[in-house]
């Protein structure tokens, strides 16, 4: 039985296809597989625990590699329309450095920003991001570990063909941890008004 | 008038992206800030707009292909001038800044952002003779021959124009350099296509590099040396070595080297500490990690022994011991070496003598040990055979001042030199 790769019809679907400004914080209600644009279920997955465990795979618009996501992540998507052109990188690090504020306000330290749009706690990853731009409008979407064991990336997702240089070859369950894991507990609730409020002051 | 318009760096300083959509054909008009292709690159999914109003003449790069920043997007016939499409000699002019280019042909700049509508420059029509060719070649091709370490300036093309195709690369063999070159260079010089050897940089290669520069431009290295006199310290070991034997436990002089680094770092906290010159602090901290610099096949490492100012001769033989296991084996793993907070390394194991130690950004300091050799020295007014450790010290500057440092190293050489205080202090 092949994987069968579903539209993108997540929550923040409509963020991608709209055409103004927009902010979605979001938990996944179940565990999927978001695969990058360029990636397909053959490189990216290990498929056998994919199909066995059944778990439903899609493709985000956006750039970067394969995800999962599962209840115990937070998701943010913002979508925004700009005036004037200006670097990928600088973008990554404006919203980054927002969320970093907000989460070392939630207690949280020892973070970092490494590769191109990572955000870490020591030398391991608890955000993702990735962005898609067309014309003058971009959707910027992030994936924080809240409280996911990180070898759950292990069983379903192949070692990525790119990876940032901080990275160092190492293993997922190696590679990625979690707030939790790390020893931060924080409410959603409490991350999402603060983001909220603090992305459209900023 | 002909437009080049190359894939432009958009501002994730990466080399590449892939394509994964074409908006446009060939003779497709396009206006300025038309999408003319979707990219992806590692973390960006953009659509790269026209920088130019005209038609599509070219375009380079199929579904799924990487293309280079810097490579050719597409060839814009700019409305007005004449010309369908352009002819292989120009073609090649544009991108060889070569000589005799006859009319205007315009090109986007290499290492550019997302175009902007003033993108691009003119190709002089007189350029120095002998400038570096840059031929006409196919994204794939190009790729293939970087990883190839072809250089694909000296690949004959077979394709339209001339332009090198992935076939050309794979045809290709290196020709032998001419033995005017090689009788330059030696006249005893190896076989031809020895005479040099390229490799790709290693990950840690690169890390090492990279740590190595910073270290020099974030920081105002300082040295200084001192040469303890160690016969108490040999006649230490040489007393205790038999009985770590027996636990299976080889005992060198790096622990008590460590020992008293640790004990002395208690004593002076300044080398036991970061500068935050940005938001303008001292970070002073209140655990003692030592790390010892490791060479191993792949290059340097650092791992670190945690707590070290707690750990006994013995404790510190046995961590020493394991360090040099986990390197050998190439266990090594990143926890193994964050956290350090001084560093030392130990060229003396390999006979060397004195150094001027790069500082393991961002710590204060680092110290290099020498090799124990034979000296006269004068003890009590009277010259005689001693036994000298060189100790090579270095600070930053910033941060340490050369009073604190001389006090520092003294007191890591007192430690060394008699033992005992080691446990009596």
């Amino acid at each position: 039985m092949a994987v069968t790769v579903m539209p993108y019809s997540l929550p923040d679907a409509g963020l991608f296809a709209g055409k103004g400004d927009g902010l979605l914080i979001w938990q996944p209600e179940s565990t999927v597989i978001v695969l990058g644009q360029s990636n397909t279920p053959e490189k990216s997955l290990i498929l056998p625990e994919v199909e066995r465990d059944n778990i439903p795979v899609t493709k985000r618009p956006t750039g970067g590699e394969a995800v999962i996501l599962t209840p115990a992540m937070a998701v943010i998507t913002v979508a925004m329309k700009f005036s004037t052109i200006f670097p990928s990188k600088e973008f990554f690090g404006e919203i980054n450095g927002v969320i970093i504020r907000i989460l070392s306000d939630l207690g949280v330290n020892n973070l970092g920003l490494k590769g191109i749009s990572d955000i870490t706690i020591g030398h391991k990853k608890i955000l993702g991001s990735s962005m898609h731009r067309r014309e003058n409008r971009l959707v910027y979407h992030a994936v924080l570990n809240t409280g996911e064991d990180p070898d759950i990336f292990e069983k379903y997702l192949r070692h990525p063909s790119r990876e940032p240089e901080y990275r160092q070859n190492r293993k997922h369950g190696e590679f990625v941890t979690s707030l939790e894991r790390e020893g931060f507990q924080i409410e959603f609730g409490d991350l999402v008004s603060k983001l909220k409020s603090r992305l459209t002051e900023d | 008038m002909r437009y080049i318009f190359k894939f432009p760096d958009i501002g994730e300083g990466l080399t590449e992206g892939i394509v994964i959509e074409w908006y446009v054909d060939k003779g497709t008009a396009v206006k300025v800030g038309q999408p003319l292709v979707k990219m992806e690159t590692d973390k960006v999914v953009t659509d790269i707009p026209s920088p130019r109003e005209g038609v599509i003449a070219a375009r380079y790069g199929k579904v799924g292909e990487t293309v280079h920043v810097g490579e050719t997007l597409v060839e814009i016939e700019i409305a007005g001038e004449a010309g369908a499409e352009a002819k292989a000699p120009q073609i090649e002019m544009v991108e060889e800044t070569g000589a005799g280019v006859v009319g205007t042909i315009e090109v986007a700049s290499n290492n550019a952002y997302l175009p902007a509508s003033d993108e691009g420059r003119e190709v002089k029509p007189a350029v120095e003779k002998g400038a570096a060719r840059k031929v006409l070649a196919t994204p794939v091709a190009r790729a293939m021959a970087r990883d190839m370490n072809i250089d694909i300036n000296l690949v004959t093309g077979t394709g339209p124009a001339g332009r090198v195709m992935k076939i050309d690369i794979q045809n290709f063999h290196a020709p032998a350099p001419s033995a005017k070159a090689a009788a330059v260079i030696s006249p005893a010089s190896p076989a031809a296509g020895e005479l040099i050897e390229i490799k790709p940089m290693s990950q840690i290669r690169k890390s090492i590099a990279k740590n190595m520069l910073r270290s020099k431009q974030s920081t105002a290295h300082m040295t200084l040396f001192e040469e303890p006199e160690v016969s108490a310290l040999i006649a230490a070991r040489a007393k205790y070595k038999e009985e770590y034997k027996k636990e299976d436990i080889n005992l060198t002089y790096l622990p008590f080297v460590i020992k008293a680094v640790a004990a002395a770092l208690k004593r002076h906290r300044d080398l036991n500490a970061e500068m935050d010159f940005e938001k303008g602090n001292i970070i002073y901290k209140n655990y003692y990690n030592i790390g010892i610099a490791v060479s191993t096949p792949d290059g340097l490492v650092v791992p670190v022994i945690r707590n070290a100012d707690r750990l006994s001769i013995k404790e510190l033989s046995i961590a020493v011991a394991e360090i040099a296991v986990k390197s050998r084996d190439r266990k090594l793993t990143l926890d193994d070496m964050k956290d350090g907070t001084f560093t030392i390394t130990n060229y003396g194991a390999l006979g060397g003598w004195y150094g001027v130690p790069v500082i393991n950004y961002p710590q204060a300091g680092i110290i290099g040990i020498g090799r124990i050799s034979q000296k006269p020295v004068v003890i009590n007014g009277e010259i005689k055979v001693g036994n000298v450790m060189p100790l090579s010290l270095s600070v930053d500057h910033r941060l340490i001042d050369g009073a604190e440092a001389t006090e520092f190293l003294l007191d890591v050489a007192a430690g060394i030199a008699d033992p005992l205080t080691l446990i009596m202090r």
